[in-house]
């Protein structure tokens, strides 16, 4: 379990306001991926070992283990053997194995009575690697394996009670037993808040947050803006909208509050809080224009150029790319000390060998994005004056290619795209395989749509992709 | 029988353990305690304010290394090593993962962001001498990590790690003090009467032993390419029962936890990190003077690191670390913030020096005379060049370490690696090694590092003397 999934488990296990943080493991540093995780080394399991202690002693052992009418020792170790039975299969996410529940019970022994003993099973529950771990351990899921992949994929966390009862019915095994459950759950608010953050961490929007630039304007209740703002964005975008990837890329809404809308130029909207705010068609197209985005993919006094155009080619058309040979910076540091420009940096870059071999793919979408300055406001001039040239012929691949001038246009273009919707569907894969895809599992993701101009459902294709049978088999984590 | 021996045979008896008392039981039987620092700073240095002008006792420190000049005595710059990572294209993360593996860098770790984030392909030395070292294997925590930042615009492991318990398998510095103390001296409460000690020690056990259990089964499952993970685990369970008995032990010693009152927050700006280090090195002082570990990392920042220094100094530059060293470094409006930034490390890093030669150690001496301290870089300068690495050596008197000197262990026909010095440092740890990674990454130990023979004494010429009137 990643510290997130951890921290949600324990919580939902143990009815608790929240769950411990776990910090040893190094956090949630890159959790794109949720079994990111490091092997358990000895202050992970030092921490494990101090998080079980101080959860199971603030638990409240008579609602969780009722035991009325007996104070004879005999009696209690039944209720304690009631206790193991119901709780223990929760929190492994799977029936109990052969002699499970009577080591639990030597656990229980050597406490120091009934409520001692009860805390002592679940400090060494919540430490196990049966709760540590999400195993997948039959080459075809099993339908406990099932409901933990989905609870895990669309929850963030544990089964909850009605997919643990469909598990124990055997109705995951089949894929319309599988959508049942993935429709019931995609209805539920915390689900939803869930997948929000999933597009909001594969998108890296918290980013504006710790970005620095050469401005007084830039505050930190700016940043704080920016990143509700784009959160708002995709939520409603999913939730309220139809969900369509077209919305998504090419919607001309920025919510805004009344920091943001002072800083954009618009009227503030008339309540406290956010609302919609349209923009003109060729100054904002969804997601990639958004303020936040373009705020925190530059440099701390300028745009990047760079920086854009990698957020294209490695978060919408999931490529990875190269770091430059060795000695390259350094054999062109002393060239690029006299450009001032991005666009010259750019030019440079571009028509230099090795340079131009990298940046001539990826440049190009960083510079039909110079149409934002590096806070995020739409410029249609340069600080000195001049106009801002942001047209580009983009001739990417077979499939993504045209004249455009401008975000809004780059936006657009890569809406239409299949290598956009491929990508789509190739991280959602990502995600709930819980690993990068190696080439052996691209099996698991959809073939791109047959007609480039058609638009995609999100919230479906999230659906489907967790239902697919698919991910019935198992996938080894990297 | 005195007490004090009665109190500790029963414990022995009880736990079954004798860490307890065993840094006053050394100092009785003579045996010094030996250990072994890792100190990193990021991005590299600029050369040309960091090299020494002259070479020998009479050298004059660059800027960046004049924070050092108080405790010479006890300073080796080692100069003229290289890195040879064998691929990485010169990043930041190829010089990290082998200056402390000695091992060529592996495949990257998948990711969403560029292809650089470099898999290790072996155990870091610092844990290779503190599993087979017989002298540093000792102590109730084999190792600690610590660091003072942990920078979120940073997503790369490699960046952040320096300690690697095996091929991918990253042991992540603890960057909260708070969260260090109560882990490294636990329920350190003194006084508390032993036997309940030994009874809450056993309720430990009982839950220890059903996660054990439930390990073992899982193990016989999984298939094998998951086995190193687990074995990790369990390694990490016998640590953790290691470092309980020693909870229980230290708890009736008087072995003083450190007070403080311990920060727990991430660093925002460059003045956190340095108040998260100071409280980190007064942790990692106080498990020496316990004799709770002896083998430590700690990280100032990582790799890339992009944190801001504005304020440093008046007209300071607003840009942050990492991008600062990619511009023009022959640029004066450049070098000289990265010379200040570099010299702010090495201020943060001389208290460390000086605090553990101010603390006396049980058997004996300073803390700093029974400990080698490396203060390394991952990249030489921002251009991110691995030749002339930047390493600095403190302490280790009583290890025969030939301070107060800076020598260039160069070899214009024979470049020499910094897998040369790991060889080195390894030998007088209790590690003899044949090799460290690649044939063509070694060449075998560095000559007049070291004392041949450690001579009684050997610390005493290294202390300020009171100045004695000449007759």
């Amino acid at each position: 379990l990643s510290t997130r999934h951890y921290r949600n488990a324990v919580r939902d296990l143990l009815g608790l306001p929240d769950g411990p943080i776990l910090t040893a493991g190094g956090g949630d540093v890159s959790a794109f991926f949720p079994l990111d995780a490091p092997s358990v080394s000895a202050a992970m399991a030092l921490e494990y070992n101090d998080v079980a202690d101080a959860t199971a002693s603030q638990v409240d052992v008579a609602t969780l283990a009722p035991c009325s009418g007996t104070i004879r020792p005999r009696g209690l170790r039944s209720c304690a053997a009631d206790f193991v039975a119901r709780f223990v299969p929760r929190a492994f996410r799977r029936p109990l194995v052969a002699g499970e529940a009577d080591a639990l019970l030597d656990v229980y022994d050597a406490g120091g009575g009934y409520d001692d003993g009860i805390r002592m099973i679940i400090s060494a529950v919540l430490q196990s690697p049966s709760f540590v771990y999400r195993t997948e351990l039959h080459p075809e899921l099993d339908a406990y394996e099932a409901a933990t992949q989905l609870s895990f994929f669309l929850l963030d966390s544990q089964p909850d009670d009605e997919l643990w009862a469909a598990a124990e019915r055997g109705d995951l095994s089949t894929q319309e037993g599988r959508r049942a459950q993935v429709d019931r759950l995609m209805q539920l608010p915390r689900v939803r808040d869930n997948i929000t953050q999933i597009l909001l961490r594969w998108f890296r929007t918290d980013r504006v947050t710790q970005t620095h630039h050469d401005d007084p304007a830039f505050t930190e209740d700016l940043t704080a803006s920016m990143a509700l703002s784009t959160q708002l964005f995709v939520d409603d975008v999913l939730w309220k909208q139809k969900g369509s990837l077209n919305a998504l890329m090419t919607s001309h809404d920025v919510w805004v509050d009344s920091t943001l809308a002072n800083f954009l130029g618009v009227p503030a909207p008339q309540t406290d809080g956010f609302s919609p705010a349209t923009f003109p068609a060729d100054q904002r197209a969804g997601l990639l224009t958004q303020p936040s985005l373009m705020a925190s993919l530059a440099g701390v006094s300028d745009t990047s150029i760079v920086r854009r155009g990698l957020f294209v080619y490695s978060s919408l058309l999931c490529l990875q790319p190269q770091p430059p040979p060795p000695g390259v910076v350094a054999a062109a540091a002393a060239d690029l000390a006299k450009l001032n420009t991005q666009r010259e940096l750019s030019d440079y870059r571009r028509t230099h060998q090795p340079c131009g071999s990298c940046h001539g793919s990826f440049d190009p979408f960083g510079i039909t994005l110079e149409n934002y300055d590096a806070l995020g406001s739409y410029r249609s001039t340069m600080p000195d004056g001049s106009p801002v040239d942001a047209a580009w012929n983009i001739n990417f691949s077979p499939t993504l290619q045209g004249a455009v001038s401008g975000g809004a246009q780059l936006a657009q273009l890569l809406a239409h795209s299949p290598d956009v919707a491929q990508c789509v569907a190739r991280q959602l894969a990502s995600y709930q395989a819980g690993a990068f895809l190696s080439p052996d599992l691209e099996c698991l993701v959809d073939p791109p749509p047959a007609q480039p101009q058609q638009d995609i459902d999100l919230v479906d294709l999230i659906a489907r992709t967790a239902a697919s049978s698919a991910f019935q088999t198992r996938v080894s984590a990297p | 029988m005195s007490y004090a021996i009665a109190r500790r045979a029963f414990l022995r008896g009880a736990v079954g353990f004798a860490a307890l008392l065993r840094s006053l039981e050394s100092s009785a039987q003579g045996l010094t305690p030996k250990r072994f620092v890792v100190v990193h700073r990021p991005n590299g240095t600029i050369r040309s304010n960091y090299l020494p002008s002259g070479s020998g006792p009479g050298a004059t420190l660059g800027p960046i290394l004049q924070p050092f000049a108080e405790v010479m005595s006890s300073t080796l710059v080692v100069d003229g090593l290289q890195l040879l990572p064998g691929g990485g294209q010169g990043t930041h993360e190829a010089g990290i993962v082998t200056l402390y593996t000695g091992f060529p860098i592996g495949p990257p770790r998948p990711t969403l962001g560029p292809a650089d984030d470099w898999l290790n392909q072996a155990a870091s030395v610092d844990q290779v001498l503190a599993t087979r070292s017989p002298s540093l294997n000792v102590a109730p925590y084999r190792s600690i990590q610590l660091g003072a930042h942990r920078d979120q615009s940073v997503p790369e492991t490699a960046d952040r790690v320096l300690s690697y318990a095996g091929p991918n398998e990253p042991m992540e510095a603890e960057i909260s003090p708070a969260a260090a103390y109560a882990r490294i001296f636990g329920s350190l409460a003194s006084g508390t009467d032993p036997a309940t000690l030994a009874r809450a020690r056993a309720k430990k056990q009982s839950v220890l032993d059903f996660v054990k259990g439930d390990l073992t089964r899982l193990r016989g499952l999984v298939p094998s390419s998951e086995r190193p993970r687990l074995d990790t685990h369990e390694t990490a369970i016998r640590d953790l029962e290691r470092a309980l008995d020693q909870r229980v032990a230290a708890a009736s010693t008087s072995c003083p936890a450190p007070t403080g009152s311990w920060l727990s927050a991430p660093a925002a700006d460059f003045n956190d990190v340095g108040a998260i280090a100071s409280q980190m090195f007064a942790i990692m002082k106080a498990a020496f003077v316990c004799d709770l570990t002896r083998v430590v990392t700690f990280l100032w920042s990582p790799a890339v690191s992009d944190l801001q220094f504005e304020g440093l100094y008046p007209g300071m530059p607003r840009v942050a670390h990492h991008s600062l060293t990619h511009m023009d470094l022959t640029d004066p409006s450049i070098y000289q913030p990265l010379t200040a930034i570099d010299t702010w490390y090495a201020a943060g890093t001389a208290n460390l020096i000086k605090d553990l030669k101010a603390t006396p150690d049980s058997s004996g001496g300073s803390l700093l005379d029974n400990t080698i301290v490396l203060y390394a870089n991952e990249v030489a300068d921002g251009h991110h060049s691995l030749t002339n690495m930047p390493l600095v050596l403190f302490g280790g008197c009583n290890l025969g370490l030939r301070t107060g000197r800076i020598v260039n262990c160069g070899d214009p026909t024979n470049n020499r690696s910094v897998n040369d010095l790991w060889l080195t440092l390894a030998a007088r740890l209790g590690v003899p090694l044949d090799s460290l990674g690649a044939p063509n990454q070694y060449a075998g130990p560095l000559s007049g590092l070291f004392h041949d023979h450690v001579m009684p004494g050997a610390c005493s010429e290294q202390r300020v003397q009171p100045a004695t009137p000449h007759r």
